[in-house]
């Protein structure tokens, strides 16, 4: 209150009321930054207050997390849970007691980052990746839970990663060498910038299928070559044509497509790229990922690419287009780059439930 | 079209009431005597090493705050709620 008549006080009335009109628009559109920034100041008042930690734990945890869930869901067409705290048995409120639920024991100001890597760890395995990890491996899932937890704890707590690594990271790798391969391939995906806006979109389509009969360890085995052609596509040089774009499992069915030639681009020529992508979209295709530089003239001309895709496909839809950062390989030095990525989803190939054999695997 | 959000709620108790939790559920002498094991490593759970309270099976376990029993614990969980509705 005594900001907003210093604010008032300072810059004017009609001013102040933009800005706080402003702030209050900003905080209803974030509500996980309304909770880190209420967080911070709550923190500052358990010095002096020891019950305003409940408030404080609470909005840090929830603020951080689905701070980088909402970052997810800008980069994926996937939906995501969103965390929420509850206490049990707080002060004087009655035991809230259910079978079946844990309840997990979150301690004092002193351990902020032990309660954030709980809270972080928990909400990655049961819910963040339910969908997207239903039919992998005890292997693949744990990886997936361990890298997905380090990427949430990187951009919201760095002090918080660093007890991560050392305490849960690395004892599970060193004692698991499959698990050591599967985040290695994990670490040159997510280089790229393709972690979450390819693989762990592509899961996250396959845990909305429906296997009648059982191939569990079919699945395993194709999200295994999943991974290898993803990482071979992200540690491929610019300019390499040979590496293999296009990956068609059984029950997975995605293609990407570079654009990105200077020289075709200004040359305004869209037939070829064009072509490339109906060919996917011909083949079965059920993901089309156009990917590029994000240069203000190449997402034009990519927009162009899926624009005339899209008028000579019936039923091909975009789903998504996103910017982000990564790596790319040139003349074998890792060279950071903006990228501008368009999913087009082709739902005439989607098939939702399968039995054994219903579809021949190929891999080209 | 806005996406729908689906909230996982967390159960979390604070160390501060963890005493009157125990009192209820008739756990807090057999935990000050050092009778209560942790379900993974099964060495003694003190309220200090508590991580996690488990109600399964018309019983109640127990978790230490080891980190390879917090893998263990969080990947038993995951694996529980794998087959639930979304």
């Amino acid at each position: 209150m005594a900001l907003v008549v210093a604010l008032y006080k300072y810059f004017g009335f009609p001013i102040g009321v933009a800005i706080t009109s402003f702030g209050a628009w900003y905080f209803i559109k974030n509500p996980e930054k309304f909770e880190k920034w209420a967080s911070m100041i709550a923190w500052m008042f358990t010095r002096v207050w020891k019950k305003a930690d409940y408030f404080a734990t609470k909005s840090e945890i929830q603020g951080r997390i689905n701070s980088f869930v909402s970052g997810l869901e800008a980069n994926t067409t996937a939906t995501f849970p969103r965390i929420s705290l509850r206490w049990t048995a707080k002060g004087k409120d009655e035991i809230v007691w259910e079978e079946g639920r844990a309840i997990i024991v979150m301690r004092d100001r002193k351990h902020r980052n032990k309660n954030l890597i709980h809270a972080a760890y928990l909400f990655t395995a049961e819910a963040l990746l339910k969908k997207s990890s239903r039919h992998l491996s005890k292997t693949q899932k744990t990886s997936f839970d361990l890298f997905s937890a380090k990427l949430i704890l990187e951009k919201e707590s760095e002090s918080a990663v660093e007890q991560f690594m050392s305490e849960y990271f690395i004892p599970e790798l060193d004692k698991n060498d499959a698990m050591r391969e599967l985040i290695k391939q994990y670490v040159h995906i997510e280089r790229l910038g393709a972690f979450f806006p390819i693989l762990i979109q592509e899961l996250t389509y396959l845990g909305n299928k429906v296997f009648l009969s059982k191939p569990s360890s079919e699945i395993i085995l194709e999200v295994k070559s999943l991974v290898d052609f993803l990482e071979k596509f992200a540690q491929r040089e610019v300019g390499d044509t040979t590496t293999q774009d296009t990956f068609v499992g059984k029950y997975m069915r995605c293609a990407i497509r570079i654009v990105a030639s200077r020289a075709v681009r200004e040359r305004g020529d869209i037939t070829s790229h064009k072509d490339r992508v109906n060919y996917c979209v011909q083949g079965k295709s059920e993901n089309i990922y156009l990917i590029g530089a994000a240069g203000e003239e190449n997402k034009k001309f990519m927009d162009e690419v899926a624009q005339a895709c899209l008028s000579e496909n019936d039923g091909l839809e975009k789903v998504r287009h996103s910017q982000f950062k990564g790596q790319i390989k040139i003349k074998g030095i890792l060279t950071n780059v903006n990228t501008y990525l368009i999913h087009l989803r082709n739902p005439r190939a989607v098939g939702y439930l399968y039995e054994a054999n219903d579809i021949d695997a190929e891999v080209r | 079209m806005p996406k729908e959000r689906e909230t996982k709620e967390i159960s979390a108790i604070h160390e501060r009431d963890l005493d009157k939790l125990l009192q209820r559920i008739g756990a807090k002498e057999k935990i000050d005597a050092g009778e209560v094991y942790c379900k993974y490593c099964k060495e003694t759970v003190t309220n200090e090493n508590l991580y996690s309270i488990l109600p399964e099976s018309g019983g109640i376990n127990f978790v230490c705050d080891k980190p390879v029993c917090i893998v263990a614990f969080t990947e038993y969980a995951a694996e529980k709620n794998k087959n639930k509705p979304d």
